[in-house]
């Protein structure tokens, strides 16, 4: 389930989540596609400790408990909207957090997932990026322009990912 | 410098676009069917039941508080959802890429339709077809997986690399339609 997490938002943010990233000047793109790894690492893991943590308050346990989504969903919007993220990352916030909240052991457990899957987006959108600069200079078929070569690419570049990762783990 | 693809790389807000995006989410439920046919039924269901609420009710919000309503309209549904069917709240994206970008913009002023306005049912009419195109395109989709990762065990197919092959393949053959050309 990481593996697909990290291909379907890696994907996702490489074209909708961001506001200004070009492909003209790959040198000041790639640090800033680390920045918000680490940005989203770590409203990853506030929400999910905030979270966690409102869960050990006494009078609102079952509450939180019944409404985890949407309390959830409140923690993710307050830390976007004070770092003035997009809509996109505050929706992929809110779900992420909630699938590694549903599927955690525990909760180290869980911030380890968190650290998996923030690394995992930036590897991926680092390749990605670096595939789609090499491409500004390649003949693409008009035919294949736009989605087609974009997702042939993404699909390439998970298989890559998908060998890397068993043959480590 | 031979430029193949836009330097911007801006993707238009086409139809093909909203339900490729929308269709994104569905990788991560690719292992299990049954969840992926409740959740297209989730997904065009709140996208038509959306479309018709803020159609009727957008003016009645506040122009900077439109776009955190319908954020919260959604969240209140994945909530619902979850609490009755146990489904992952994925779908909810699926459902915010369906819906056009310029959607609750507020520069989109909603100008005055008479309700017997022939406006009404082809705005309607257009929604209707997105959502049943996007029960279409899930549906051979599934099967397509179904029988290449199933009957000819070719499993990368139930995969997000697999999958993706096959969302190039849709993109090739949907931007390359013979009375298109």
């Amino acid at each position: 389930m990481v593996y697909s997490l990290i291909i379907t938002f890696g994907l996702l943010f490489a074209i909708r989540g961001v506001k200004s990233l070009t492909l003209q000047n790959p040198e000041k793109t790639l640090p800033e596609v680390w920045r918000q790894a680490v940005d989203f690492c770590l409203t990853l893991a506030f929400t999910l400790l905030y979270f966690e943590a409102s869960l050990c308050i006494v009078g609102i346990q079952s509450f939180v408990q019944d409404h985890a989504l949407l309390v959830i969903g409140f923690l993710a919007y307050v830390f976007s909207k004070y770092q003035k993220k997009t809509d996109i990352f505050f929706l992929s916030m809110t779900v992420l957090t909630f699938l590694i909240y549903s599927e955690q052991k525990n909760l180290l457990h869980g911030l380890f997932w968190v650290g998996a899957v923030s690394i995992g987006i930036a590897l991926f959108r680092t390749c990605f990026l670096g595939l789609r600069y090499k491409l500004l200079f390649s003949r693409v078929p008009k035919m294949m322009q736009g989605w087609p070569i974009l997702c042939l690419l993404a699909s390439l570049l998970s298989l890559a990912l998908w060998g890397i990762g068993r043959l480590i783990f | 410098m031979v430029s193949g693809v836009d330097p911007a790389m801006k993707i238009p807000d086409s139809l093909l676009s909203r339900i490729i995006f929308a269709y994104l989410p569905f990788m991560v439920y690719a292992f299990d069917l049954e969840k992926a046919w409740i959740a297209v039924l989730c997904v065009v269901a709140v996208f038509w039941l959306t479309v018709f609420f803020f159609w009727f009710t957008r003016n009645l919000f506040p122009e900077k508080l439109r776009s955190e309503v319908f954020f919260f309209w959604l969240l209140a549904w994945a909530q619902a959802v979850w609490y009755f069917t146990k489904l992952q709240p994925l779908w909810a994206l699926s459902v915010f890429f369906l819906i056009p970008t310029s959607f609750l913009e507020p520069s989109q002023k909603a100008s005055r339709v008479r309700v017997f306005s022939r406006v009404v049912p082809r705005y309607f009419w257009e929604r209707f077809l997105a959502g049943f195109g996007f029960i279409g395109f899930v549906i051979v989709m599934a099967l397509v997986q179904e029988v290449l990762g199933r009957q000819f065990g070719m499993m990368s197919f139930q995969r997000p690399a697999g999958i993706l092959l096959l969302l190039s393949l849709a993109a090739f053959l949907w931007k390359n339609q013979p009375y298109q050309r």
